[in-house]
């Protein structure tokens, strides 16, 4: 049986030679790690750098309650800012601004159109005897970025997508991370999560959206507006004498100025 | 099968590249040990469409350098079927190569891809509709 022309296609593709030679070497470089070094004693080392590791994260963690406990005293255990702003339940507060009408805008299934956009936020949880913290984001999604970035296996992010829907729902959700992640990767989002953009996923808004019968500001509060109001970011405190918390937090979009520069509040619910 | 993947979800070779030594770093420092051949395979393509998330996630846009700088391909048609792949939503591509060219059921793609097999099987049917000539040559 004739190959299809995509199998064909598929079947050329392939990684360059220089790219292949410097794997094999890596790996060549592994094997003979492995021989210098006795199993049991590489792995003791990693999970030693990974206890120093959380431990200091632990302690850069405490410091800061401990810090910040100190100087104002809180009736909650514990307080979620975002970029530093310290949010409540009392209404929304200013947390960021969105610049434009700015993110990637796919053309999806049947000419529908799907808009992304990143929102760089930093979501910080602080309380006393806090021995976890996992986050959950609905129809969002979590990256890294910068020098913050720490390894997470992402065999052990979870993604899940909604049926016919255009967005992507990517979170840790308490129950998973319970089931299926590590100590160590439990670890890593927390940390990770404390440098995080967020990508959001929509679906298509061709009515609302058409810059050439709306104002760019029209169109940032459509968008944004509808960007918006569907994340959501979860954070579940485990305490050190293993009760637990949770705080969700939700975005709005306020004002936009006519550049289409939109301020992003957030409140807790 | 790292880098068509990557390149699948990329569009951008260099960043495939990037991708492919990732991947395989992970699967020297992190692959589980008790898995098997295929249980491997699955756990290499499922890190790799993370890593492709994680990768665009981290520039944000996507970088949009011609095919041609970087890929070499056996047949000049090649590129117009690449270019006719590239036009689909990434999801269907993913779809699209581990039906076709990985030979998994849509049961194993929806297992694979933590997607539900329904969403799995209309997206198999959309990309099919788009990619008719390219994939039904095989009946020639």
């Amino acid at each position: 049986m004739k190959k299809s022309l995509y199998e064909q296609t598929m079947d050329s593709v392939k990684a360059p030679e220089r790219v292949v030679e410097h794997m094999l070497s890596a790996v060549r470089d592994s094997e003979k790690k492995e021989k210098i070094i006795p199993m049991k004693n590489r792995k003791s080392n990693h999970i030693k750098r990974n206890v120093i590791a959380a431990s200091l994260a632990l302690a850069l963690l405490l410091g800061a309650v401990f810090g910040i406990s100190a100087l104002s005293p809180k009736e909650s255990p514990f307080i979620i800012t975002v970029n530093a702003a310290e949010i409540s339940d009392s209404g929304y507060t200013p947390v960021g601004t969105l610049n434009g009408v700015g993110g990637d805008f796919h053309e999806e299934n049947d000419g529908e159109v799907s808009m992304s956009c990143d929102f760089i936020f930093n979501v910080r949880v602080n309380g006393k005897n806090v021995s976890d913290v996992l986050y959950m984001v609905e129809n969002g999604s979590i990256g890294a970025q910068g020098e913050n970035k720490k390894s997470l296996n992402q065999s052990e992010v979870i993604s899940v997508e909604e049926d016919e829907k255009m967005f992507t729902r990517l979170g840790f959700s308490a129950d998973t991370a319970d089931t299926t992640l590590s100590e160590e990767a439990r670890q890593a989002i927390r940390d990770w999560f404390d440098h995080a953009r967020t990508k959001l996923e929509m679906p298509a808004l061709q009515e609302d959206y058409d810059d050439s019968q709306f104002s760019i500001a029209d169109c940032t509060s459509t968008l944004y507006t509808a960007l918006l109001e569907r994340v959501s970011v979860e954070a579940k405190i485990t305490y050190t004498d293993g009760t637990a918390e949770t705080k969700k937090l939700v975005f709005a979009c306020d004002s936009v100025t006519e550049d289409g520069v939109a301020t992003v509040s957030a409140k807790l619910i | 099968m790292i880098y068509r993947i990557a390149l699948n979800n990329l569009k951008n070779p260099a960043d495939a590249e990037d991708i492919l030594q990732d991947v395989l770093t992970e699967l020297i420092t992190k692959c589980p040990a008790d898995k098997t051949d295929e249980g491997v395979k699955c756990w290499l393509i499922r890190v790799t469409v993370n890593k492709c998330n994680g990768f665009r996630r981290l520039v944000w846009q996507t970088r949009t350098e011609g095919l041609e700088n970087h890929l070499t391909l056996e047949a000049p048609e090649q590129e117009h079927v690449m270019e006719e792949i590239f036009e689909l939503p990434k999801r269907q591509r993913n779809i699209i190569y581990l039906y076709y060219y990985e030979k998994y059921t849509i049961a194993e793609i929806a297992e694979i891809l933590h997607m539900n097999p329904n969403t799995v099987s209309s997206d198999l049917r959309r990309a099919r509709k788009k990619l008719k000539t390219i994939l039904e040559e095989e009946r020639k």
